[in-house]
Formats: C-alpha cells, sequence, structure tokens
C-alpha cells in the first residue's frame, strides 16, 4: 500500500507546495525548516487543504477529492487532539462511531485498548484530569482503534520533554507496526530512532523519501543551515 | 464611589417601594394574574429557544468564514424598536390572522430578535475558537451533522448559549411594546400590570410588578445557569 502524490501543486496565497513523489509502506520523518510547508504537506494528505492541480493517490485509489473523514487517515496535531468535555471513554469511542452509539462489543474494545496503553480506570475522567503523558495516550488509543493505514503525527509529543516523547514514540512504534506513518518533527534524533526514512520538505517542495541515517550524516546545504 | 450609591439608590428605591407595598398582596392577585404570568413564561421560553436556534445558527455562519452581510443582519434589531418591527409584522400579517391570534407569537419572535445582538456578542468568539480548536479534530474523526452538534457544539457552546437565551426571555417577559398592539382579552404580565394601574389598584400593580422582577429574574438565572451546568 503507497500513498502517491502525482504532480501536485497547492498554492495558498503567496506560498506553493508541491510533491511528486511515492511513499513506500512504513515509517517516515518530515523534516524542514519553519515555513517550508511541512504542516501543508500534512494537511493536504489529512484533506484540510485540496491542491491546486494533481492527485493523490492511496492503494491505487483517488482520494484526492474524499473529506477528511472519508480518508484512510489518522492524524494527531501538536494540539488539541481531545475534546475537553468528553470523558476518556467517549474521547476514545469516537474512533470507532463518531456518534458514540456504540454497542456492547464496541464498549468492550474501548476498554480493551485503553488497558493496552496503561490507561485502565481512567475511563470517566475528562482530559483535563490528565497528565500531558496520560492525554497523549489517550489519542494514541483512538489512532489505535481507528485504525487506518495512515498515520499523520504533527509534533503531537514536542510539549512533553525529551523522556516522555521517546516513550511515546516507542509505544507507537509498537501499536502502529503495520501503518505508514508521516511524522513531522523538528528533532534530528527523533528521525533517526523512529523513521528509517525521510521525507526533505524544502521551501515549498517535497522531495522523495531517502534513508534517514545518510541523510542526516551528510545533510545537502539547505539542511545543513537549519540543523546547524 | 458617590456614583455608585446614587445608582444604586436610583434602582433600588423603586424596587423597594414596590416590594413594600406588593409582597402582602402576592397571596390575593386575582387569578387572572397568575394566567397572564403563565402566558408570560410560556412566551419568554419559546423567545428563549428561538433566540438560541437564530443565534447558533449565525454565529456557526459567520465562524466557518460566511457571507459578511450575515453578521450585520444579526446586528439589525439593534436600530429596529420592537414597536417598529412590531408594527411592521402587524401591517404585514393584517390580512392573514386575527391580532389576537398574532399577540403572543410575535412578542415571542420580537424579543427573541432583540436579544440576538447580545447574544451573538458572546457567541460568535466562542464560535470561532470552536473552529479554530476542534473544526480539524472533528473534520478527521467524522464527526458531522446531529453527532456533531449534540458532542461537540452544544456543550462548548452552552455557556453564551445559555445568556442569551437568558436575555431573550428576561426581554420577552418584561415586553410591553409589542404586546400592545396587539392587546386583546389574554394579556400577558406586563400588559396586565399596566391595566391595573390604569385602574388605580396600586396595591395588585405593585405585587404584579414584583412578580415580574422575580419571574424576569429566575428565567434569566435558569437559562444562564443552565449553560454553566456543565462547564
Amino acid at each position: 500500500m503507497t500513498l502517491e502524490f502525482r504532480d501536485i501543486l497547492l498554492r495558498q496565497d503567496d506560498f506553493a507546495l508541491t510533491a511528486d513523489l511515492t511513499v513506500l509502506p512504513g515509517r517516515h520523518a518530515v523534516i524542514g525548516a519553519s515555513g517550508s510547508g511541512k504542516s501543508t504537506l500534512l494537511a493536504l494528505v489529512a484533506g484540510f487543504l485540496a491542491p491546486t492541480r494533481g492527485r493523490l493517490i492511496w492503494d491505487d485509489r483517488d482520494i484526492t477529492d474524499l473529506t477528511p473523514g472519508q480518508r484512510p487517515v489518522s492524524i494527531l496535531f501538536q494540539n488539541h487532539n481531545l475534546f475537553p468535555h468528553l470523558t476518556v471513554k467517549q474521547n476514545v469511542g469516537m474512533g470507532l462511531r463518531p456518534d458514540l452509539r456504540l454497542d456492547r462489543a464496541q464498549q468492550a474494545q474501548v476498554a480493551q485498548v485503553l488497558d493496552q496503553v496503561g490507561l485502565s480506570g481512567t475511563e470517566d475522567r475528562r482530559p483535563a484530569a490528565l497528565s500531558g503523558g496520560q492525554q497523549s495516550r489517550v489519542a494514541l488509543a483512538r489512532v489505535l482503534l481507528r485504525a487506518r493505514p495512515l498515520l499523520l503525527l504533527d509534533e503531537p509529543f514536542a510539549a512533553l520533554g525529551p523522556a516522555l516523547k521517546s516513550e511515546m514514540l516507542a509505544l507507537l512504534a509498537q501499536v502502529a507496526s503495520d501503518t505508514t506513518v508521516l511524522m513531522v518533527t523538528h528533532d534530528p534524533a527523533d528521525a533517526r530512532a523512529f523513521a528509517p526514512d525521510t521525507l526533505l520538505v524544502e521551501d515549498g517542495a517535497v522531495h522523495a523519501p531517502c534513508p534517514t541515517g545518510p541523510l542526516l550524516d551528510n545533510p545537502p546545504p539547505g539542511l545543513r543551515a537549519y540543523l546547524g | 464611589m458617590v456614583v455608585i450609591a446614587a445608582a444604586a439608590a436610583f434602582l433600588l428605591a423603586p424596587l423597594i417601594s414596590v416590594a413594600a407595598t406588593g409582597l402582602p398582596r402576592l397571596t390575593a392577585l386575582p387569578p387572572e394574574v397568575w394566567d397572564a404570568a403563565l402566558r408570560s413564561i410560556a412566551m419568554a421560553v419559546i423567545s428563549a429557544l428561538m433566540a438560541a436556534g437564530a443565534s447558533l445558527a449565525l454565529a456557526l455562519t459567520i465562524a466557518r468564514g460566511g457571507a459578511r452581510w450575515v453578521e450585520g443582519a444579526g446586528m439589525l434589531p439593534l436600530i429596529a424598536s420592537p414597536l417598529v418591527l412590531g408594527t411592521g409584522l402587524f401591517i404585514l400579517l393584517r390580512g392573514a390572522v386575527t391580532p389576537q391570534q398574532m399577540a403572543l407569537p410575535v412578542t415571542a419572535l420580537i424579543n427573541a430578535a432583540m436579544a440576538l445582538p447580545f447574544g451573538l456578542r458572546a457567541l460568535i468568539p466562542a464560535a470561532r475558537a470552536l473552529e479554530q480548536d476542534y473544526g480539524q479534530l472533528a473534520a478527521s474523526l467524522d464527526l458531522r451533522g446531529w453527532a456533531r452538534l449534540r458532542l461537540l457544539v452544544l456543550p462548548r457552546l452552552a455557556r453564551p448559549l445559555g445568556f442569551g437565551a437568558g436575555l431573550a426571555a428576561a426581554l420577552a417577559m418584561g415586553d410591553l411594546g409589542v404586546i400592545t398592539l396587539f392587546a386583546g382579552d389574554r394579556p400577558t404580565l406586563p400588559l396586565m400590570l399596566y391595566q391595573l394601574m390604569n385602574g388605580y389598584r396600586m396595591a395588585d400593580a405593585a405585587a404584579c410588578a414584583l412578580l415580574l422582577m422575580a419571574l424576569s429574574l429566575g428565567m434569566f438565572w435558569l437559562f444562564e445557569r443552565g449553560g454553566r451546568r456543565d462547564a
């Protein structure tokens, strides 16, 4: 199952993103300077932004015109991944049915997945009553239940601090083992640890994936300046 | 300090005199006053619901980047008095229904419209924040339609909605502009009060005024409180 960007151009005011590449299954980092278009790329795949030109193909199916909810995609944002007025159970249950009319089997699934991420006993709490790391786990539990083959991460763990962040990435690698992941990151160490391949985004141009290690060991001039 | 004291006295002196005169008569009020009170309550509730529904629809349209004129339309009631709107509706509907039939629906409708600009003031920023913070999350989870309204919009906007509804209820409760145009044998509480005063039944009028004040306050409190219940 591959994700193909076919001759894509996305214009937004005076910014333009171009992408013409194929992403193979596996975990990928998305690296580039601020404003280079990393988040725009994710918004394009998630369906929040429509391309001006070109097609987006998933598994030989054209998904360019699908709404965000219809796409084979889950996404974790930097902030606002949970609804603060809903309980943990409800937030996670939305991964199965957005209207939350869950049957018995589905409720059992919710309990099971919460157990899997180590959150048993928090079902009826609101997100505000949880720690940052626990909130991330709730969002991960929902991703697990949705079971979409493509996962987009827009630096969801950036606020967690190094130890918790790598814990989350490890948990993610474990639970999303056969998911294709695109992970925006500012941290080369995260890319090395989590993503065998990296998509470099430079001034609105998305480059084809290349192996993360060699790319970071011997970065092209633009990336070198960014990494410092 | 002096200004605040003067303002308080300006408000409190008449209220206290109404309460002092009215309180003893409250239990002796004739049944038609209580009928009028029930009529007023029903009308105020309907007005509150209409205001909440209309302001919600407007605010969500505006928050999604809807046309500029929508916001203008919501503010329009500021420049038209209830009496002017009532006169317009009176002329429009004259041939179709009798003034009697119009009285309560039109009063409820116009007061809902009057509350709209104030309700929108609170609701538009909240609706914008809602779209900004949770619009993409909802879209990515395919949370749409009634489920979105029930699980996202109503819980997050309950506070400003309750405030707007309470305002509409209090306005409708105290309205004596529109209702006089259509006055009939089924008066609301303020019209009842007016009729009692005209009949020089001052103690009954004071009791009626006290009742009106308590009900207006109570209605506003209930709606506003309802919006805070959960948040």
